[in-house]
């Protein structure tokens, strides 16, 4: 399955519309301006010109409330733990593994940190350190079971997370755990404001950063990219792809981690299913991302002009008193409008191509 | 070639411009399905007065316990009492609170966990009736789901109680506390709250969850208030979709609050709505905007008093347990079981001037367990 969205995605660079789109650079090549219009290609931003769309059709639906500053806020601060969880999908889908128990990593770091806040006397700091070891362990057991025991990546992250789910269920009794301790410095770490934008904002944008340099300016990430868009022509290589896929299922726990223990302090409390809501949203942001900016290729700005997209659109019709369904609709619908997009670039869908996925993704 | 690619893909931002006129045309105002009274009119003092008058009255600590009549025979010890446990962190309370009860008259108590789900439910009333204890106690959920088992349970001699469900009292199952009639003065409290605190002329949005059905009648009694009460209100109602719980509730609050900015008062029909809530408010700047609900959790009450929650009706767990106890008690001692229309919850609003604690979660009747000890004649 991997393999097959790897070939989706990655079938979206070199096509007789890019090699135009080439041309047209390389008769450009030095001219500013050319550069810019080919960044701000359709094909490189076309969530940009959705987004666009979005705020002028809002802007005209709800005129009040939706062309607003408070609307820049409420998009990124409701999406902001969303953003972290595709993110945190990010590195692994780059070196061509799923990483399906985020979301349970996510529960299972929100109740943690809040456990030990809670029940325990353990100073803030301790009980954040010890939830995010535990991401890290989560992510240590993945790779083991991915890397070292070659299940399927899809296959084997989603039992591991049913395994988190058990341990979650036994140590609360499927209980969230809601304390008045955990008002104060634990909810802060969620809650507090800066500029009018939570905290998780800007871990996100930190770790978005963080990700963007490692991913386009180091051998690391080039590395990362050579194995998910050719496993075996990396290890061919010398690129050691095992150690690249082990460390990218650490890297996904822990920005999950993070993202679990910022929706914890968001809520106030450690629920045992918070971090499930956010499966296919996140799935959703990083799909779509990986349509954007660098067309093919999960990247890290591009998954955050996923989120934001996606957040406008949802946060537009709940301005615009929509039904409640309106929300998973759209998020649908763009989706698979900026999916069809990609898709246009590619060579036309043949037998042979789609055999060549199917083969892909058997061979995963 | 070019041209097809190029109309493909104006095809695809088209779609998304369709989806977004045609989801906006379709459900315009459906969210905010609910009546409500025009605003703007002078202030009924008589309504105003009215509700401050029960904002009053039950912002004091209630001392009556629901149950009255004492017990004259004398009560047996070593029964063996089952509660299915519906998955919440408010059932496990429950489940502290009714061990309390039974280990003051030497009884012993079996909590079967379930999460809540029908399949969980059923299977924990099938080992109830391998179990065969003396009594049952269920809290929130249907019998519908159990329906088979529970008239089993009756054959078998098994008494049944619960709380806080649909469920009427039949042959098969003994005794309901909690009922919808009976817990409808929250939505009246609730109402009368924002009355009193806005000066009578409140514009209100009610957060409700219809999928839960016992939520009905608190909904009924807010609107209903809200009509009798204050002519100058307007109140609408935005329903929560259950798949909304623990991800995007606060947001579709945020977003309805923002779209109507008259709106100061958010009612929730359970303070489960209130997770993220006022954190979500304050992100939005929306500080002048006042939450109240019903079931404060300890984070509900930390909230109210660090001054992020303005008020909320307290749930008498305390209560209703002790009052499921004291029918199996009643049916254990052949004492005939008081009429459901005789029994009064007792209610208490909450603010942070009368907040007894902030950290946990205790009895709205002080010595709630005293009395119902003196009840039974247990010491």
């Amino acid at each position: 399955m991997s393999a097959e969205v790897h070939e989706t995605l990655n079938e979206a660079a070199p096509d007789a519309d890019s090699l135009e789109a080439g041309r047209t650079a390389v008769s450009s090549e030095g001219h500013p301006a050319g550069l810019i219009l080919r960044a701000l290609s359709p094909k490189n931003v076309s969530a940009v010109y959705v987004l666009i769309l979005i705020i002028i059709v809002f802007s005209f639906w709800a005129p009040d409330t939706f062309p607003q500053f408070a609307t820049v806020r409420q998009v990124l601060n409701s999406n902001a733990v969303v953003g972290l969880a595709a993110l945190s999908l990010a590195i692994p889908l780059s070196a061509r593994v799923f990483d399906l128990s985020f979301a349970y990593t996510m529960s299972l770091t929100g109740v943690t940190t809040a456990h030990f806040v809670a029940s325990s006397n353990w100073p803030l700091p301790a009980a954040v350190a010890i939830a995010l070891g535990v991401a890290l362990l989560v992510g240590f057991i993945n790779a083991v079971v991915v890397v070292v025991m070659r299940v399927d990546s899809m296959i084997g992250t989603l039992a591991t997370g049913s395994i988190i789910s058990a341990f979650i269920t036994f140590v609360t009794g499927d209980t969230s755990i809601i304390s008045g301790k955990l008002y104060g410095g634990f909810s802060e770490i969620g809650q507090t404001t800066r500029f009018g934008f939570i905290l998780p904002v800007y871990y996100m944008l930190v770790v978005a950063l963080v990700l963007w340099v490692v991913l386009e300016y180091t051998p690391l990430g080039r590395r990362i990219y050579a194995t998910g868009f050719n496993t075996e022509a990396a290890r061919l290589s010398g690129i050691r792809t095992k150690r690249i896929q082990f460390c990218s299922l650490l890297a996904s726990a822990f920005i999950a981690g993070i993202a679990g223990i910022s929706l914890s302090s968001i809520l106030g409390s450690g629920s045992p299913t918070a971090g499930t809501a956010y499966l296919l949203p996140a799935f959703a942001a990083a799909f779509l991302g990986a349509t954007q900016i660098k067309a093919g290729r999960f990247n890290a700005w591009g998954t955050i002009l996923g989120v934001i997209t996606l957040g406008a659109g949802t946060t537009g019709l709940a301005l615009a008193t929509a039904p409640p369904w309106a929300g998973n609709m759209f998020t649908g619908v763009v989706l698979i409008a900026a999916l069809a997009v990609t898709t246009v670039q590619r060579k036309p869908s043949t037998g042979a191509s789609l055999l060549s996925r199917l083969r892909g993704a058997k061979g995963s | 070639m070019q041209f097809y690619k190029r109309a493909r893909r104006l095809s695809a931002v088209t779609a998304v411009a369709a989806a977004l006129m045609l989801v906006a045309a379709c459900g315009s105002d459906d969210a905010a399905a609910g009546g409500g009274s025009g605003g703007g009119g002078k202030v009924d003092t008589k309504g105003l007065a009215e509700a401050k008058a029960l904002v009053k009255q039950y912002s004091v600590r209630p001392t009556e316990i629901p149950n009255k009549t004492p017990i004259t025979a004398e009560v047996p010890t070593g029964k063996k009492l089952a509660f299915i446990s519906c998955g919440t962190s408010n059932c496990t309370l429950e489940s502290d609170i009714i061990k309390s009860a039974t280990d003051q008259l030497g009884w012993t108590l079996e909590t079967i966990n379930t999460d809540g789900t029908p399949e969980k439910v059923k299977a924990a009333w099938q080992q109830v009736l391998r179990d065969k204890p003396d009594g049952v106690l269920y809290s929130a959920t249907d019998r519908a789901v159990f329906e088979p088992e529970l008239q089993e349970a009756s054959k078998a001699g098994i008494e049944v109680a619960a709380c806080c469900t649909l469920d009427k009292p039949d042959g098969a199952l003994d005794y309901v506390i909690g009922t919808p009639q009976q817990s409808a003065d929250v939505g009246k409290l609730i109402a009368a709250w924002v009355i009193a605190d806005s000066g009578g002329s409140a514009d209100s949005v009610y957060i409700d969850l219809s999928v839960f059905k016992i939520l009905g009648s608190v909904r009924d009694t807010y609107e209903q208030t809200m009509d009798d009460l204050c002519g100058d209100c307007s109140y609408d109602t935005l329903d929560i979709p259950i798949t909304s719980l623990g991800k995007d509730v606060p947001d579709k609050i945020v977003s309805y609050v923002r779209a109507h900015p008259d709106v100061k008062y958010v009612a929730l029909s359970t303070d489960g709505l209130s997770a993220g809530l006022p954190a979500a408010l304050k992100a939005a700047g929306l500080n002048d905007v006042k939450v109240i609900g019903e079931g404060p959790d300890e984070t509900t009450l930390a909230d109210i008093a660090g001054g992020q929650r303005a008020a909320s009706v307290a749930f008498p767990y305390y209560e209703e347990m002790y009052s499921m106890v004291d029918s199996m008690v009643r049916l254990f001692t052949g004492t005939p079981l008081e009429d459901s229309a005789d029994i009064a919850i007792p209610n208490w609003i909450l603010t942070a001037d009368n907040l007894p604690s902030s950290t946990e979660l205790f009895p709205l009747v002080e010595d709630v367990k005293e009395q119902y000890f003196a009840l039974w004649g247990v010491s």
